[in-house]
């Protein structure tokens, strides 16, 4: 459905991203960890148009990526829901939704707004509410819901797990779960490697920009790796302590 | 022999007219000249200060009233009124500075606008002082003054050219002067990041205060020169239109130069009346230069110029080899000053809360003299904001922050630079247009209050002292860059440019050195160079707290580990037991759930 091939992404004169490749299958929920600064981000951005790769292929369903613009990938079927959410704080739940589905006709989105309210009932009690008022859990669920307005068949989550306390977490994360069941794939970005590997079924690990192992969501979880593409290699002696 | 240039051109445009005798030819020369003095000041708070001001129009008005009133109704001699127009509009310039101080962009200029219209409207409606409408008639040329055995006498076209002349010759030198003082380079690194400015010691406040002040003089200048020559004065010859006019000129001409004002005033002085043949067309040909001017060389016709002809300083070149320098003797001897015993930096209890938020939850920690400690911590977790409350960006909300025992929380981020905390951006904040160079030096100046009076008295206009010139070297040499001194900041490759941020926090002399992320974006080699820069300055003595997300990097060059999550201290201690630690593990991999996430039924 996406396949990645030998991407490398220059951002703010780094390259932040060397020769990447992946795949995502349709169904799958597939996971993409890593420190910070590893290039999870910037991949992310890279499928939706936000930046232009280097140098190598991105294609969703055969049709290439790399030249076209956001709104255009948007309608090819790839709706991303941003780090740090992203909801437009002065307009109202429903308003925010509304956007989701621009371009879409009225009935259709209607029908998908009643599908989010029943992914996410919070969302209907506040459907007057400016989304600046709501929680950081609910505008997580927003903003995943503002997505799945587009209609998308593939949806790119950028860390959705960043800033809330662990039910929240857990509550969205069953949401996703639902999400798949419905139809849709996904690309998951996490920093929270474990919880992303319990919902993934497969799993890439970036580090600084590399991907440096990657095979289904257990196997990644068992391997040592990770926790070096998280906290360095391990310190033998105390080097530096001479001073 | 730039002088040489200069001198010779001067004298070819003194007496150019006169060869000519065109008086038509003059006229335009002498409002040529009024327009450089004029933009030349509003050079010194756009070019140079980037602040935008739309009121340079009012401050000539208020020169050019204030020099014909004082001879016409007090009596005072031409060279008595040209001086104390310039400092009343210097004054004004002043009190508009200060509530402009709170402002910036948009905001700073809908408040020149009104202090703009303001002024139009005191010079219509005070008509005891004005005349209003009816305007200021029969100003008279200036007096016969003797100096010594010489007459000053400027009372014919001819003469007052020349003393337009001398006076842009003056307004040139000094803007020249300007530019290669202490107070020339805080203004620039206002200009380029206002922030980084003030965490390297520079007093913001009052070097906006300075430009706000030293642009008005200039306007005052030209408008007691254009006073006594045009001999009558109107309110609306000093209309919000007069402003927009003088920006138009700099920004033709290209601001944040000395030739762009040149260029600027002489292109729209002139061009109307060339244009004068199409009369209809005038003002749409004009709008229409304006607008290509903007939209293809916003540096102006300078930076037209310099693309055609190249320009050293903003040229690439490629990175050659790099050598480790010693950390310059100024820097050793502060640091080690700092007893051994007591922690050199102790952060205590302290807390911040944006709103309901808290960002840092009651978080203690200390730094020691010729430490390296790596504060860590997965993305959120508060580290950033923590230099922040060290660097004085904000105050904590609670507890304190102590350097050698003393109090520092809630100083100006300036004053907390000068008392030894220096540090780096995670986004990358130097002073891009200024050279490599340039930037050490704003940082370095150990007074730091602008001494632009005093350096002018003792000659010493061509910049820095011979000592900190080779203190720039040796700082620019311990991070290998001191073959790009030359240079233009934003020609240097990114690590190169974290280099660069380094060396500038060096130069304040500090004893603690904060890095927030340095090693971000750079290449293996990059890395290993870094760190043998960290050992360096370590091995001076200075205590560095490094913010960084490289594990590599922080686990093998920090003595000691503190990790932060969710605003809270969750490990201080060795790096090779937080590799370990189950708290730190959990905290950047996630913890494992005791019950597995599945869908509800």
């Amino acid at each position: 459905m996406l396949e990645i091939r030998d991407v490398s992404i220059n951002y703010d004169r780094v390259q932040a991203v060397r020769s990447v490749s992946l795949d995502v299958v349709p169904g799958e929920i597939v996971t993409l960890i890593g420190g910070n600064g590893a290039g999870k981000t910037t991949t992310l951005r890279c499928i939706s148009g936000l930046i232009r790769p280097a140098g190598g292929t991105i294609r969703f369903e055969g049709a290439p990526l790399e030249r076209r613009r956001p709104a255009e990938i948007v309608r090819l079927g790839v709706s991303h829901v941003p780090e740090g959410r992203r909801v437009f704080p002065r307009l109202t739940v429903a308003e925010n939704l509304d956007l989701g589905a621009y371009g879409e006709n009225t009935g259709t989105a209607e029908q998908r707004r009643e599908a989010v309210f029943t992914l996410f009932p919070v969302l209907r009690e506040r459907v007057t509410q400016l989304a600046a008022t709501l929680s950081g859990g609910e505008q997580q669920m927003l903003a995943v819901g503002r997505a799945l307005m587009a209609g998308p068949r593939l949806l790119l989550l950028d860390e959705p797990s960043l800033g809330l306390a662990p039910i929240v977490v857990r509550g969205l994360f069953q949401a996703l779960l639902r999400i798949r069941q419905s139809g849709v794939t996904m690309l998951l970005v996490e920093q929270n490697a474990r919880l992303a590997l319990q919902v993934a079924d497969r799993a890439y690990v970036l580090e600084r920009g590399e991907i440096v192992c990657s095979g289904a969501a257990a196997a990644v979880a068992a391997d040592e790796r990770i926790v070096r593409a998280y906290l360095g290699s391990e310190v033998k002696t105390v080097e530096a302590s001479r001073g | 022999m730039r002088l040489g240039w200069l001198a010779g051109l001067t004298l070819v445009v003194a007496i150019a007219p006169l060869a000519v005798g065109n008086q038509y030819y003059q006229q335009v020369l002498v409002n040529v000249g009024i327009n450089i003095v004029l933009v030349l000041g509003l050079n010194v708070i756009i070019g140079m200060t980037g602040q935008l001001s739309l009121c340079q129009g009012a401050f000539f008005g208020i020169g050019a009233y204030a020099s014909a009133l004082l001879m016409t109704r007090v009596g005072l001699s031409f060279w008595l009124s040209l001086p104390l127009a310039a400092l009343i509009a210097a004054a004004a310039g002043f009190a508009l500075g200060i509530p402009a101080l709170r402002l910036r962009g948009h905001y700073l200029a809908m408040i020149t606008l009104a202090f703009a219209v303001i002024t139009h409207q005191v010079l219509q409606n005070w008509v005891e002082l004005t005349r209003g409408h009816s305007g200021l008639v029969r100003i008279p040329w200036p007096d016969v003054m003797a100096v010594g055995p010489v007459e000053l006498a400027v009372q014919s076209r001819e003469r007052y050219y020349l003393l337009v002349v001398a006076l842009v010759v003056v307004a040139l030198l000094g803007t020249a002067a300007l530019q290669r003082s202490r107070l020339g380079r805080s203004l620039l690194a206002i200009r380029e990041d206002e922030v980084a400015a003030e965490l390297m010691g520079v007093d913001t406040r009052l070097c906006k205060l300075l430009a706000f002040s030293l642009s008005a003089l200039f306007a005052g200048v030209a408008g007691s020169l254009y006073a006594h020559y045009a001999k009558i004065l109107t309110p609306d010859l000093f209309g919000v239109m007069e402003s927009i006019n003088v920006l138009v000129m700099l920004v033709i001409g290209g601001a944040g130069t000395i030739v762009g004002p040149i260029l600027g005033a002489g292109v729209v002085t002139v061009l109307p009346e060339v244009l004068r043949a199409v009369a209809d067309y005038r003002l749409f040909i004009f709008g229409a230069i304006l607008v290509g001017c903007v939209l293809f060389f916003p540096g102006g016709l300078v930076e037209l110029s310099r693309r055609v002809l190249g320009d050293r300083r903003t040229t690439r070149t490629d990175r050659p080899t790099r050598p480790v320098g010693r950390v310059p003797a100024a820097l050793r001897g502060a640091a080690v000053s700092a007893d051994g015993g007591q922690p050199l930096l102790a952060v205590q209890e302290v807390e911040k809360r944006f709103g309901g938020l808290a960002a840092v939850k009651a978080v203690t920690w200390e730094l020691r003299a010729g430490e390296i400690l790596g504060l860590i911590g997965p993305n959120g977790s508060g580290k950033t904001t923590m230099l922040n409350l060290v660097s004085g960006v904000y105050p904590p909300t609670r507890g304190t922050i102590c350097l050698d025992g003393r109090p520092i929380s809630g100083l100006r981020p300036s004053a907390i630079s000068q008392a030894g905390i220096s540090r780096t951006f995670q986004k990358i904040r130097l002073f891009r247009r200024l050279t490599v160079a340039e930037n050490v030096a704003v940082a370095l100046a150990p007074g730091r209050v602008p001494k632009l009076a005093g350096e002018l008295w003792r000659g010493r206009i061509v910049g820095l002292d011979p000592d900190a010139g080779s203190e720039i070297t040796a700082l620019l040499e311990l991070v290998g860059l001191a073959h790009r001194a030359d240079h233009e900041a934003r020609t240097l490759s990114y690590g190169e440019q974290r280099l660069l941020e380094i060396a500038r926090a060096l130069a304040t002399r500090p004893r603690v050195l904060l890095l927030d992320e340095p090693a971000a974006g750079l290449s293996a080699v990059d890395v290993a160079f870094l760190r043998e820069v960290l050992l360096r300055i370590q091995g001076s003595g200075i205590g560095t707290v490094l913010v960084e997300h490289h594990m590599e990097l922080v686990m093998h060059v920090s003595h000691r580990i503190v990790v932060l999550d969710h605003g809270e201290k969750i490990f201080d201690g060795a790096p090779q037991k937080a590799q370990k630690d189950p708290g730190v593990l959990e905290a950047y991999l996630g913890a494992d759930a005791d019950q597995p996430v599945t869908v509800d039924a």
